[in-house]
């Protein structure tokens, strides 16, 4: 039961009830840079603060963004609803769905309003509710699409809470997991989805540590899913959204009432047997990690990799080489280069030249904005300019005749003014062909540098020595490059084993006569052939950068330092393993005097239920999870469906007892579905189911008594 | 007294009645309990005009029928806060007019607030 205060549960129970509610939604999706919550004394009844959830103080990851509040006018209905499936275990998902008004269509996607673009998927949504000026959340979560209904003039928003978010989280960034304990795994996985700990509360997994487990590639939720089965646990988020794991003790742990219904507020109860079970049986094969090293891959097909390096362009081929600036010249005003480049093989090779200049205005002249300049290149030479705001601007002239470059003043940063320097950090001429194979020449010119706005001055043309502004320094020509861009190898290996490591890879001749038995290796050849046929031994040329593996997977990625094409021809990998065991765990229950009132299994077709779940990790764990079903199900457990007079504050998982006039007994349940819905017209309804379930008294040390009555947890 | 709607002053009604329309709902228990959810009220205001010359029926006819809701106004009421102002909805009860018939009309208004 949420926390509230005396006068809310006052109110709660009276018979005339004044009602308040608000739904609050995040349009934006702006994160709020700080919450308020709502201060007696200090906030204002109706204002933005929001009241906090009871989750110990902390704070739902939805609550931290900047929330728009519907007006009250506008909401027309909203309802929320989480159930329990068959069991007591499993993950639970609360859905919500909202109707508001739109007379005033502000909540048309129109592309012309301030909210129109932000009425879309994925909007956090609080909904409250309460009484007087009190009110508690009811969802925390985020709404699909928005349908908006033209007609009746609403839009309605059905939303989920953040179980919903974790069933479609892949887990990609979380290794293998050793022996953790099932609220360990989940906290593991939590935080890689992006929750810190104030935002969940775990119990403490009652099922032994789980040997292994690999979460790469599944999503989070079905991980959690499957935890929670292996030993009877209930996983979902509260209405605050603060996330919840209950170990399968928690409603013997808890059982105590915290409402009584009665027939003077119930309007409706409906009471129906639960199914029996009274045989399950619960299978399993958890991976455990193998000692010592295991062959897990080993190549059947070659893989090529191409040349980074070059050689025979003036002798010189190492990455970012700069040569001499001694090759611009400066004649009367125009700056101009002659390069040839002439190069061949199968590489990927990049060459330009790089000039930097500092322009000063001439005196009289005022700089303007941006930068604006004359060139001339080999046709289909790619000139790309720089400046100040580090984008770079690229033309390719079909000819060689003068062109203007053009930056515009929005994409340059320069100080207008006069006798201001202007900064042109890169000006490149990168000849074509510069891949693969060829050969390339450029020459290069320009002239008229100016600043955007202003003419070019006194009718001055390219190759007069006119009125152009003065360069300063070194007349700015810095360096040539001429880039080797280096080539890797990226490969996404099957391995045959789930492995939780792998030795790492050495490099190896062709016929690796130093390896070791279980040493993983590479080699690499000239010629692709596997069998026996590899041409030159390539391997000296490559190095391995990096190696992981996940699971089944494994990367590996190698860069070519040589001037030849290679082929991996040789690999082979050794790992330690994750295995199943040699006989999977199998363990029953049965209730043979159940069987022989109900016969067998009757709500599952007179079949044995079997739970196969390799999260289940030792054979006492798996009588375990079997032992509470069949405890809880093999005789008939009442569940009731009610009707009540509201009660806001009631939650999932809260025991509840039931007085019946007509049998004058009282019994007590827990609250396995929870729905809540309020309409404009003040009609405020809770349904509730609500289930008899098996209630151990456990045997805790310290606390229960040698011989009493406590049983010892399964 | 004076009525306005829309901030025009209006010709007196023949019956003027003001009271405000709870929002609620009881619900009912298995035992005949009963529980009350209230929302608030909204005012309603039933104007009936007999016999209302040619003039002041088109000129309340116009206000009504803007297409948007209107503003009521009257300054001696007995609900608070005095005067009673409220937005609304307008709907209206005309009488049937035919080729020589009087030109006096009834009318009945009944403007509900939003």
């Amino acid at each position: 039961m949420q926390t509230v205060s005396s006068t809310f549960s006052g109110m709660a129970s009276g018979t005339s009830r004044k009602l308040a509610t608000g739904i609050l939604v995040s349009w934006d999706k702006q994160t709020a840079s700080g919450v308020q919550y709502m201060t007696i004394g200090t906030s204002k009844i109706g204002g933005n603060d929001m009241i906090k959830s009871t989750g110990g103080g902390t704070i739902a990851q939805a609550q931290q963004y900047k929330y728009a509040a519907i007006p009250a006018s506008g909401i027309i209905s909203w309802s929320t609803a989480m159930s329990l499936a068959q069991f007591p275990y499993g993950v639970v998902q609360r859905q919500a769905d909202v109707v508001i008004g739109n007379t005033s269509t502000a909540y048309l996607p129109a592309s012309g309003t301030a909210l129109g673009p932000n009425i879309d998927s994925g909007r956090p949504v609080i909904i409250q509710a309460g009484f007087g000026a009190e009110t508690i959340p009811m969802f925390t979560g985020y709404s699909d699409s928005p349908v908006n209904d033209i007609g009746a003039r609403t839009t309605s928003l059905h939303c989920y809470d953040a179980v919903d978010y974790l069933n479609s989280y892949p887990s990609t960034a979380t290794p293998p997991q050793q022996n953790q304990r099932g609220d360990q795994n989940i906290a593991t996985l939590l935080a890689e989805a992006g929750f810190a700990p104030n935002q969940y509360v775990l119990e403490r997994s009652l099922n032994s540590p789980l040997p292994y487990l690999d979460p790469y590639g599944r999503m989070i939720g079905d991980i959690i899913r499957d935890i929670c089965t292996a030993e009877g646990a209930i996983f979902f988020a509260d209405e605050a959204g603060i996330l919840h794991f209950w170990n399968r003790q928690h409603f013997s742990n808890n059982a105590t009432p915290v409402a009584t219904l009665t027939y003077s507020n119930m309007q409706a109860l409906r009471q129906q047997n639960a199914p029996i079970f009274n045989y399950v049986a619960a299978k399993s094969s958890p991976l455990a990690l193998v000692s010592g090293l295991q062959n897990v891959y080993t190549i059947n097909q070659p893989y090529y990799i191409q040349a980074s390096s070059v050689s025979g362009i003036n002798n010189v081929y190492n990455p970012g080489f700069e040569v001499s600036t001694s090759g611009w010249s400066t004649t009367n005003g125009t700056i101009a280069r002659t390069n040839t480049y002439s190069f061949s093989g199968t590489h990927s090779l990049q060459v330009y030249d790089d000039a930097q200049f500092d322009l000063t205005a001439a005196s009289g002249k005022t700089l303007g904005n941006a930068a604006q300049f004359m060139y001339k290149t080999t046709s289909g030479v790619t000139v790309e300019a720089t400046i100040g705001d580090g984008v770079t601007h690229y033309q390719t002239p079909s000819d060689s005749a003068w062109h203007l470059f053009q930056i515009p003043p929005e994409y340059a940063s320069v100080h207008p003014g006069t006798n201001q320097v202007l900064n042109i950090s890169v000006l490149q001429f990168s000849p074509p062909g510069n891949t693969n194979g060829s050969s390339s020449s450029a020459t290069a010119y320009i002239d008229c540098v100016s600043d955007y706005n202003g003419p070019f001055f006194d009718g001055d043309t390219p190759g007069n020595n006119a009125n152009f502004y003065t360069w300063s320094g070194a007349a700015g020509i810095s360096k040539s490059y001429m880039n080797i861009v280096p080539q890797y190898l990226s490969i996404q290996l099957a391995l045959n084993h789930e492995t939780y490591s792998l030795n790492a890879p050495v490099a190896s001749g062709l016929n690796n006569p130093s390896i070791g038995a279980q040493q993983s290796f590479y080699s690499f050849s000239s010629v692709s052939g596997i069998g026996g046929i590899f041409g030159t031994d390539l391997t000296a040329n490559i190095s391995l950068v990096s190696y992981t593996v996940s699971g089944t997977t494994a990367f590996l990625k190698f860069l070519n330092n040589g001037t030849q094409q290679a082929y991996l021809t040789n690999l082979r990998l050794y790992g330690q393993v994750a295995s199943p065991p040699a006989v999977d765990i199998e363990q029953s229950y049965i209730d043979n005097a159940s069987i022989r009132k109900y016969r067998l299994n009757p709500a599952n077709n007179g079949q044995i239920m079997t739970i196969v779940n390799d999260y289940i990790p030792t054979a006492g764990d798996a009588s375990g999870v079997a032992q509470y079903i069949v405890q809880g199900y093999s005789t008939p457990h009442i569940v009731h469906t009610i009707e009540s007079f509201s009660l806001p504050h009631l939650q999932f998982g809260n025991m509840v007892s039931l007085y019946n006039r007509d049998t004058g007994e009282t019994r007590s349940g827990f609250i396995l579905g929870i729905s809540n819905s309020m309409s404009s017209n003040g009609d405020m309804k809770q349904r509730l189911t609500v289930q008899e379930l098996a209630i151990t008294n456990y045997f805790t040390i310290g606390a229960s008594s040698i011989g009493s009555a406590s049983a010892i947890a399964p | 007294m004076t009525l306005k709607l829309n901030n025009i002053t209006i010709t007196q009604p023949s019956v003027l009645e003001e009271e405000p329309l709870p929002i609620q709902t009881d619900t009912t228990a298995l035992d005949g309990s009963t529980q009350r959810n209230y929302m608030g009220y909204k005012f309603v205001a039933r104007l009936s005009f007999t016999q209302l010359s040619i003039s002041g029926y088109q000129q309340i006819m116009n206000i009504i029928n803007t297409g948007s809701g209107v503003s009521y106004y009257n300054d001696q009421t007995a609900w608070s806060p005095s005067p009673l102002t409220f937005s609304g909805l307008a709907t209206f009860t005309p009488h049937p007019y035919y080729r020589g018939a009087s030109l006096i009309q009834d009318l009945g208004v009944v403007i509900r607030q939003v």
